[in-house]
């Protein structure tokens, strides 16, 4: 307990002032009943609220300028603190029971003693909202961990706030689609009927594509026959016609022989010219038409060398020439270049006959 | 015109027409992935929303944990407090915005700290020194009237703690307990 509030050059007063565990002051203003608590204030704290900290401040507002000392006597132990100018500054001494001590000796020592504990309300309601908080919560702890309960509570409202974020990106997001999905121009009918319609037309497109194989598959076959019976047509041809060259060949055999039998009893000489040759080339079989060439050996140098074998008989070569004639007509040659030139000298004879 | 161009021809056109109904299956099939995902979406949405619902929940629980611990500091505190007013209550909150509440409620209206007047601050000051764990009181009660101040004594008589105070006018009664220092 505070017993007695001492001050010097205060408001200008001194005083030393006892006091009890509930003193009331009474006076007319400026009696100095401020003073006294201001002093009181000042000793404890170090400082008037809302009169400044500064030692200089201090002394200015309260003091004379130069010096002024206030104290309090506490559990019979006094308290000083004493502030004095010296030049421009202002320093503040510390003094317990009468002796210098440091700042912090003071406190020490005041604190031993059962230290009052004066509040600066002012300071208290200028504290920001969280340090008020902080203050009451070091005089009254919650039961509950309230700094962790504010943490969760903090995440809670986060995790609120992210969630609400999502709903409404989600949310945007599949009123974008509904647009999207509004915006498809879709055909009439529905899926089933169009998957329907597929299937049934791929049926179609594989029955049409099978049938082009087919068709393909027909014609290639058809194609086939067509060169196979080509082939055997042509083979057919060549059979017959190496059948007729051999009739034909056999036939001018005959005929050789015939005119050789012929001629052997009117002309010796020519027996050789008429026969030999012809036979040989026969014989020999050489060039692609030995029939023709066989045919031209005959019917050029042969009936010359008839004519002249027969001494201008032209009446005989021309027989000659006419009865090689209707073999080869006989034998179905009709347009070969032996019965062309058996015709062409035939006329020959017959034009001169004629003329 | 052979069959096979025949065959080629209606090829041709089963492709086309096949083509087509394709590209409609196509736009049927994009709705429908469309449609799909948007009731996916959807549904995420309404499971997000569940979520919120769940958090708010969480959060009112811990709202109601924290106002209840610190209804429970305030509370103390402004028993404290209650001790030393001359009349009606304090008033200690600290909201959920983080607000440090301090008023009196003279029985009328609660009046906040910084709408008090001179004389109900000589009067509130004390008290909240008290709860605020101060030992000594100082009160100026130049502002506080002869029946109010011979109340204020009396209320600090109980309050256990050593208190000064400075006044113009003495009381008509002053309580026993107190020393009288006349200036």
């Amino acid at each position: 307990m505070i017993t007695q509030i001492t001050g010097t050059n205060i408001k200008g007063l001194t005083f030393a002032q006892d006091i009890d565990q509930l003193t009331l002051f009474i006076g007319p203003n400026g009696a100095g009943k401020s003073a006294r608590s201001q002093a009181l204030i000042l000793a404890l704290l170090g400082y008037i609220p809302g009169a400044g900290k500064q030692n200089a401040e201090i002394l200015d507002n309260y003091g004379d300028g130069k010096e002024m000392s206030v104290g309090v006597e506490i559990n019979g132990h006094l308290f000083q603190r004493k502030y004095a100018r010296s030049g421009e500054s202002v320093s503040q001494a510390y003094g317990v029971n009468g002796k210098k001590k440091t700042k912090d000796q003071f406190s020490q020592a005041m604190f031993e003693v059962g230290r009052p504990v004066a509040i600066d309300i002012g300071a208290f309601m200028d504290l920001s909202d969280n340090k008020k908080i902080d203050a009451v919560f070091d005089l009254y702890p919650p039961e509950t961990d309230i700094s962790k309960l504010v943490a969760e509570i903090e995440e809670t409202k986060t995790k609120i706030n992210a969630l609400n974020a999502k709903a409404r990106s989600t949310e945007d997001a599949a009123a974008r689609l509904t647009t999207a999905r509004a915006q498809i121009e879709k055909p009439v009918g529905t899926l089933a009927d169009i998957s329907a319609q597929i299937a049934e037309t791929e049926k179609s497109l594989a029955q049409a594509r099978q049938d082009l194989k087919e068709a393909d598959e027909e014609a290639l076959r058809l194609k086939t026959v067509a060169e196979e019976k080509e082939k055997a047509d042509k083979a057919v041809k060549e059979a017959e016609d190496k059948a007729a060259l051999e009739a034909r060949r056999k036939f001018l055999q005959e005929q050789a022989e015939q005119l050789k039998a012929e001629d052997v009893k009117k002309s010796e000489p020519a027996k050789d010219a008429i026969i030999n040759g012809p036979i040989r080339s026969i014989g020999q079989g050489a060039g692609p038409m030995p029939g023709e060439e066989i045919i031209g050996v005959a019917s050029c140098a042969p009936i010359q060398n008839i004519s002249k074998a027969y001494g201008g008989s032209e009446n005989h070569a021309a027989a000659s020439i006419q009865s090689i004639l209707d073999a080869l007509n006989g034998a179905g040659c009709s347009a070969c270049a032996a019965r062309l030139v058996a015709i062409r000298e035939l006329r020959k004879y017959q034009r001169k006959e004629a003329a | 015109m052979t069959e096979q161009s025949l065959h080629k021809d209606r090829i041709e056109g089963l492709e086309a027409s096949l083509k087509g109904l394709r590209e409609k299956k196509e736009l049927f099939l994009k709705a429908k992935g469309l449609h799909e995902e948007e009731e996916k979406l959807r549904a995420e949405g309404n499971k997000i929303r569940t979520g919120i619902t769940d958090a708010k929940a969480t959060l009112k629980d811990l709202m109601e944990r924290k106002n209840t611990a610190m209804q429970t500091v305030t509370s103390a505190m402004a028993s404290k407090m209650n001790a030393v007013l001359p009349m009606g209550s304090a008033a200690i909150e600290i909201r959920d915005d983080g607000t440090f509440f301090t008023g009196w409620n003279n029985g009328k209206a609660t009046i906040p700290y910084s709408g008090l007047s001179g004389g109900e601050k000589a009067a509130f000051d004390p008290a909240l020194c008290k709860a605020l764990g101060g030992t000594i009181l100082l009160v100026e009660a130049a502002e506080v009237d002869d029946i109010h101040l011979t109340e204020v004594l009396r209320k600090y008589e109980a309050a256990g703690m050593q208190v000064i105070v400075n006044t113009c006018h003495a009381p008509e009664v002053i309580p026993l307990a107190w020393g009288q220092v006349r200036l």
